[in-house]
């Protein structure tokens, strides 16, 4: 980076110059986000159904999971990820440590909101559609899930706009997203507030983004109703 | 409903056992529910099951198709026990195939309708025949629009259930179960969600279903459906069978303390 050149550019013009930088790591900020809102999914999906078992070992299991996700702190998952797991000799990159801590965390957010749309649906249409024959799964799949997921849509759209500003916290790993980005420019010009400011209104555009499509996929659903 | 709705309902043997409970007891917890219950329906024949609120009825009907587990003795569908067996002197539950393989032949229509939502009427009647009893898509749409039109709805068969009316939800609802041809058709207060303008409709299409010849175990407050259309009426009280008897006589005296009061409660209101 040109340091000086970019001071006397003043912040509009030093923001059109690191701006295909920025954007590249705004890639890297949105790559977490989408990677760890589909494992985060995935993760969600197994936790809720693990604690909607009949199972009691699976319950508490479950249990346990979003207990401890959801009450310490991301930034301490991400350090015991990245930096504690080596100590087993598991060595995971940043960015892969990265994704992993935001999946589980996310997951555990995820299952809570999965298990509750879930459990929002009458008990009225598992009977029925058990009572026509339908094995569990199948009765989850043909009449519980296609219920549930209009009324999960709200919560996962936060939650996923929740993701891409946790993403932030990654930076403290090393991974070169949006915000470690920022912190190089920064330090690089001693313009903290110029670059703090691009970083802030890039996630602004991001959280708008997620917020609008949710918006509008929430109407299209409510058409088919 | 010209056609006849049910292959299922020209039986062979008539008068065999399709449902038998044999020493039914169930607890919630510490709360007996169900004492010793003992009761055979046979085929074609329609039963109708009254008491007081809290009085078992409900509960005793989703015995038969396992929505209910039980305690104690057995429910016999065919002569073949629903959800749990004796293996060697030990109860044992049924696997889940087996259960899932009888519920698909027994129908039941329930107080609050239970459709699919996100479906179309059409699509709720298809949607066992699909995916339970495999049936190709068309040849299951086929039997849908049949059904549909023999409970007087072919021309409601796109409608979302919200856009139907209690009466039509509860046509559909019955539709659903009957497409299945079901060895029995059991009813859980099929009309006590519904507006009194519309019981009516529910009622004659109920009343069809026993002329097909569908054996038939419904509980229902419906005395008048009672006496026209029942085989036999048997009273719970508390958990209990307390009488079964045949509707005229019924009506004329129960011949029970309780089941006389309850018949005067209700010729009261309906009065």
């Amino acid at each position: 980076m040109p340091r000086q050149g970019l001071v006397d550019l003043g912040p509009f013009g030093a923001f059109l110059k690191v701006a295909p930088y920025l954007t590249r790591s705004v890639g890297v900020t949105l790559e977490f986000t989408v990677v760890a809102a589909i494992f985060g999914l995935a993760v969600g999906l197994i936790i809720a159904l693990m604690k909607m078992s009949r199972y009691r070992p699976f319950r508490t299991l479950g249990t346990l999971y979003t207990w401890f996700f959801r009450g310490t702190p991301l930034l301490v998952q991400i350090f015991l990820v990245y930096f504690g797991l080596p100590q087993y000799g598991i060595n995971l990159p940043p960015f892969l440590a990265g994704a992993l801590a935001l999946s589980l965390n996310s997951g555990a957010y995820l299952s809570e909101i999965i298990r509750a749309g879930i459990e929002s649906i009458p008990v009225g249409q598992m009977e029925a559609a058990r009572s026509m024959g339908m094995s569990y799964g199948l009765a989850m799949r043909r009449v519980i899930i296609p219920q549930a997921y209009r009324r999960m849509l709200p919560p996962i759209v936060n939650e996923f706009v929740a993701l891409l500003k946790d993403s932030s916290l990654v930076s403290v790993i090393g991974a070169v997203e949006l915000m470690l980005a920022s912190r190089q420019l920064s330090s690089a010009t001693a313009r903290p507030f110029w670059f703090y400011t691009y970083a802030a209104v890039y996630y602004l555009v991001g959280t708008t983004v997620f917020t609008q499509l949710g918006t509008w996929l929430e109407r299209r659903l409510k058409e088919y109703e | 409903m010209s056609k006849p709705l049910a292959d299922g309902a020209a039986e062979p043997m008539p008068g065999t056992p399709v449902v038998e409970f044999r020493g039914v007891s169930k607890w919630f917890g510490d709360l007996h529910v169900l004492k010793n219950v003992s009761l055979t329906v046979k085929r074609g024949e329609v039963v109708v099951i009254c008491g007081p609120s809290g009085s078992g009825k409900s509960t005793l009907l989703r015995t038969v198709n396992y929505l209910e587990p039980i305690q104690e003795g057995q429910v016999l569908i065919d002569g073949y026990p629903i959800g749990r067996r004796q293996v060697g002197g030990h109860w044992v539950e049924d696997t889940q195939a087996n259960i899932n393989r009888m519920r698909s032949e027994i129908g039941i229509v329930f107080q609050s309708f239970n459709l699919f939502p996100h479906m179309t009427a059409l699509q709720n009647v298809m949607e066992g025949l699909v995916t339970v009893r495999k049936m190709p898509p068309a040849e299951a749409e086929g039997a849908a629009r049949q059904t549909l039109d023999q409970v007087g709805l072919g021309d409601r068969m796109a409608h979302r259930p919200s856009k139907l009316s209690g009466g039509q939800q509860q046509r559909v609802a019955i539709a659903r179960a009957l497409a299945m041809r079901p060895k029995v058709m059991l009813f859980d207060e099929p009309t006590s969600a519904l507006d009194p303008e519309l019981i009516g409709e529910v009622l004659s299409v109920m009343q069809e279903v026993a002329r097909e010849g569908y054996t038939m175990l419904v509980v229902t407050h419906e005395m008048g459906f009672a006496r026209e259309v029942a085989n036999r009426i048997v009273f719970m009280d508390n958990g209990e069978v307390l009488l079964e008897s045949a509707p005229e006589q019924f009506f004329r005296d129960p011949g029970h303390a309780r089941a006389r009061e309850f018949l005067g409660r209700l010729l009261w209101h309906a009065n």
